[in-house]
């Protein structure tokens, strides 16, 4: 059925819910009652298909879970496992320690989220497990990468990047990965699957704050991890899942269910918004720069356009007044949400250097690109119009 | 404060704009700064949000400790705690874990080279011997699932101190109500909140709690850095569980004890586990370190494996589940459900004969439960 639909009608599209109810019914319960002992033993077993224990599944998160695969294999006849977490952080530890152990490393790039960053240089390394960080530019390097280390069990890349909006090219590195057997995990938080499909393009997994984007509304914590190799799913990854309790839960799964229905909606308008903004900010005299891979003069752009079928609601620009010009920007702005996190339907603004960069020196700061001037803007879906009048206003 | 004041007032103060008693649901992923960098002390959900303090604030008070951190699920907690840990570090453990935990170590960080080692935590002289190899924590359970075996742990507290060695006790079958390992010398009380805390059988949840600051900021930071959150609607759920924790845990503890004296007295019972039985080996330092006995009773039953799971087959009342310490009566059979995996004669060596089963007493009367009890073993 889905196999002829379109992504919208995909995302909208009920399943058959208990008492012909119209909405997925949210399912709060921690275990599941089974009719006889031997039903028990059969369904503990795996002998028998049911719930145990919400833990592992629950019937509110499944659908949810079949939901995102079906749109991040959209069009490709190529079935998914999905596991929703707790957090996109979750998605990210749980799908790591599901691939690499002690002694192992992960190949991956510079400018990866702040989150993702620490997890790979602080924790995995207690562990064990080293990270090796390279310049995913030059692909001869990541070839390179692979052929003098055995020990790499992972690549692992995020495009988009955030916030640098750098992007990898997805279907090269996969290519040069399947040579060394090697797997690959690709972030997809910035662009979705409305915008960009890895699977398409050679990868093994896919994950995704499930907070950004996919939820879309600001109202919840969530992560998914995604993956072709169902054998894989279904037991290594399957297990290591379980174990860790990196669950999500029903309520905000079926927050995000929710969500879904207007993904592709939303996405249309985040683009063409940003799309305006992003003109309309480098025809202003007070910005230096602007970041947005819409624009035809972003160094990434023509790798976008080849992976990606539009170019998202994320874009960067640089003040010329500054550190303080920055601050004051931001102060003075009535409309836009002062905030961290991105991908809520409302527009939000954040100054990296004086909110989520303060306790990093300038010249560390520098080597990742925030700049004291640099804002950082989730272009949200009000009146496009209404967006450009605040910032016009707040750059007064 | 006694319990049942602070269960019910602590973290709990009512909506200071709208006077609302209860304080409202913050499903927010992130924080409005008033200028830059000028938060009200959240700046996004992963690393913290007001329903999650709350539930730390009164959960900490409820466990006689200074601070929480809650999580997603009991295992999501236990995954903070190793996350202190690096490669080469021992863990010490009791021998009858729950298997999760069990399973954690030995299918999931032993890929990371954490030692892990189970021991007979009821022999003092085992635990001792054991100090020399430097672990860096010993985790116990007491009581024990399914079989409710009791480890002394202000002795196994002492013992730890002189040698420099933390004490994790997981506290989840006896609940804060009835017993509080930090007041008996423990470092970290963990629970699964999903069991008593919870007691609705509603959420998945986890907790930490301790007095060293040092520690609740590692636990933080590994809730953060993992992403070991649980969803701030579940929180919520939870600090509306624990309000009635006091009278749920006085009602499981003397319905338990009435299903343990019917059961002992009953002729095709073999054995009763309940440490508030007299019977039970570890009943003197059950009384000495608990206030009561919590509502779990394993029973050994004079059956073949088949007539067991008759039996518990004609229960109405005892839902056949895993999970365990919902208002609701609950009933699992461990050789044909949980442990059906592991051959018949590993698990006699572990103590699951195939005539055990394990109830999770609820608050229903009395006398439905008994009733329902008894027609069951009469159908057999």
């Amino acid at each position: 059925m889905n196999d002829k639909l379109h992504l919208e009608s995909i995302c909208v599209k009920a399943d058959k819910y208990p008492n012909h109810s119209h909405i997925l019914p949210i399912y709060p319960t921690s275990t599941y009652t089974f009719d006889t002992a031997e039903d028990g033993a059969d369904i503990l077993n795996g002998r028998k298909e049911g719930y145990v224990y919400s833990r592992f599944e629950n019937p509110t998160s499944d659908p949810v879970c079949e939901k995102i695969a079906a749109l991040e294999s959209f069009g490709l006849n190529m079935p998914l496992k999905a596991y929703l977490t707790s957090s996109g952080m979750s998605a990210v530890s749980t799908v790591m320690m599901a691939c690499v152990k002690s002694g192992q490393k992960v190949l991956t790039h510079y400018s990866l989220y702040g989150g993702t960053e620490e997890w790979m240089i602080r924790l995995m390394p207690s562990m064990g497990v080293q990270p090796v960080i390279i310049d995913f530019d030059d692909l001869n390097k990541v070839e390179e990468a692979l052929k003098n280390d055995s020990t790499i069990a992972l690549i692992y890349i995020e495009t988009p990047a955030n916030p640098t909006l750098k992007c990898v090219d997805i279907k090269a590195v996969c290519e040069i990965a399947k040579k060394y057997s090697v797997k690959v995990c690709c972030d997809n938080t910035f662009a979705t699957p409305v915008l960009q499909q890895p699977f398409a393009l050679g990868v093994d997994f896919v994950l995704h704050s499930v907070t950004k984007y996919l939820n879309g509304h600001g109202t919840t914590i969530g992560g998914v991890v995604l993956g072709k190799d169902l054998e894989f799913m279904n037991t290594v990854f399957k297990k290591t899942y379980r174990l860790l309790g990196t669950n999500y839960n029903p309520f905000d799964a079926w927050l995000v269910m929710n969500g879904l229905k207007t993904l592709p909606l939303r996405m249309e308008r985040h683009c063409s918004n940003a799309m305006k903004v992003a003109e309309y900010l480098q025809s202003n005299n007070a910005v230096a720069k602007v970041d947005y891979l819409g624009l035809t003069n972003h160094p990434y752009h023509q790798l976008a356009k080849k992976q990606m079928r539009d170019y998202s609601g994320m874009l960067c620009f640089e003040l010329k007044t500054g550190l303080s010009g920055g601050q004051k920007f931001i102060n003075n702005l009535n409309l836009c949400v002062k905030a961290v996190s991105l991908g809520t339907v409302d527009t939000l603004v954040s100054h990296p250097a004086s909110m989520t960069h303060t306790n990093v020196p300038q010249a560390d700061r520098l080597k990742y690109g925030i700049t004291d001037g640099l804002i950082r803007m989730s272009v949200g879906l009000e009146h496009v119009d209404d967006i450009i009048a605040d910032i016009e206003n707040a750059l007064k | 404060m006694k319990f049942s004041t602070k269960a019910i007032h602590n973290g709990q103060k009512p909506d200071e704009t709208s006077g609302a008693i209860i304080p409202p649901i913050y499903m927010t992923s992130t924080y409005v700064q008033e200028s830059p960098g000028n938060t009200k002390g959240y700046d996004y959900t992963r690393a913290g949000n007001p329903n999650f303090t709350n539930l730390e604030t009164a959960l900490a008070s409820l466990e006689e400790g200074k601070y929480a951190t809650i999580f997603s699920s009991g295992l999501g907690a236990i995954t903070a705690l190793i996350s202190t840990l690096k490669s080469g570090d021992k863990v010490l453990a009791t021998n009858d874990l729950y298997g999760g935990t069990y399973r954690i170590f030995t299918r999931v960080f032993s890929q990371y080279q954490i030692q892990f080692e189970t021991i007979n935590t009821q022999d003092l002289n085992e635990v001792e011997a054991k100090m020399s190899e430097k672990p860096k924590f010993i985790l116990i359970e007491s009581p024990t699932n399914p079989l409710l075996n009791i480890s002394d742990i202000e002795a196994i507290s002492k013992i730890a101190k002189k040698h420099g060695v933390m004490v994790v006790v997981d506290n989840t079958f006896a609940s804060s109500y009835f017993q509080n390992p930090l007041l008996l010398g423990a470092d970290v009380v963990m629970h699964s909140t999903t069991k008593y805390i919870g007691g609705h059988s509603d959420t998945i949840g986890g907790l930490l709690v301790t007095n060293d600051l040092e520690l609740k900021q590692k636990f933080d930071f590994g809730r953060m850095a993992i992403g070991l959150n649980p969803s701030p609607f579940d929180a919520w759920l939870t600090s509306r569980s624990i309000k009635t924790l006091g009278v749920r845990m006085e009602r499981h503890a003397e319905n338990a004890m009435k299903v343990a004296e019917f059961f002992e007295a009953h002729p095709k019972v073999k054995k009763v586990f309940y440490p508030g039985l007299k019977s039970h080996p570890n009943h003197e330092i059950a009384m000495k370190q608990m206030k009561g006995f919590s509502g779990i009773v394993s029973v050994e039953f004079n059956c073949d494996l088949e007539t067991t799971k008759k039996l518990i087959s004609s229960l109405h009342i005892f839902s056949l589940a895993e999970s365990l310490g919902g208002v609701e009566s609950l009933v699992d059979h461990p050789a044909s459900m949980t442990h059906a995996s592991i051959p018949k004669a590993e698990r006699e060596k572990i103590g699951l004969a195939d005539g055990l089963v394990r109830f999770s007493v609820g608050i229903e009367n009395i006398e439905d439960i008994l009733a329902d009890l008894e027609n069951a073993l009469a159908s057999v």
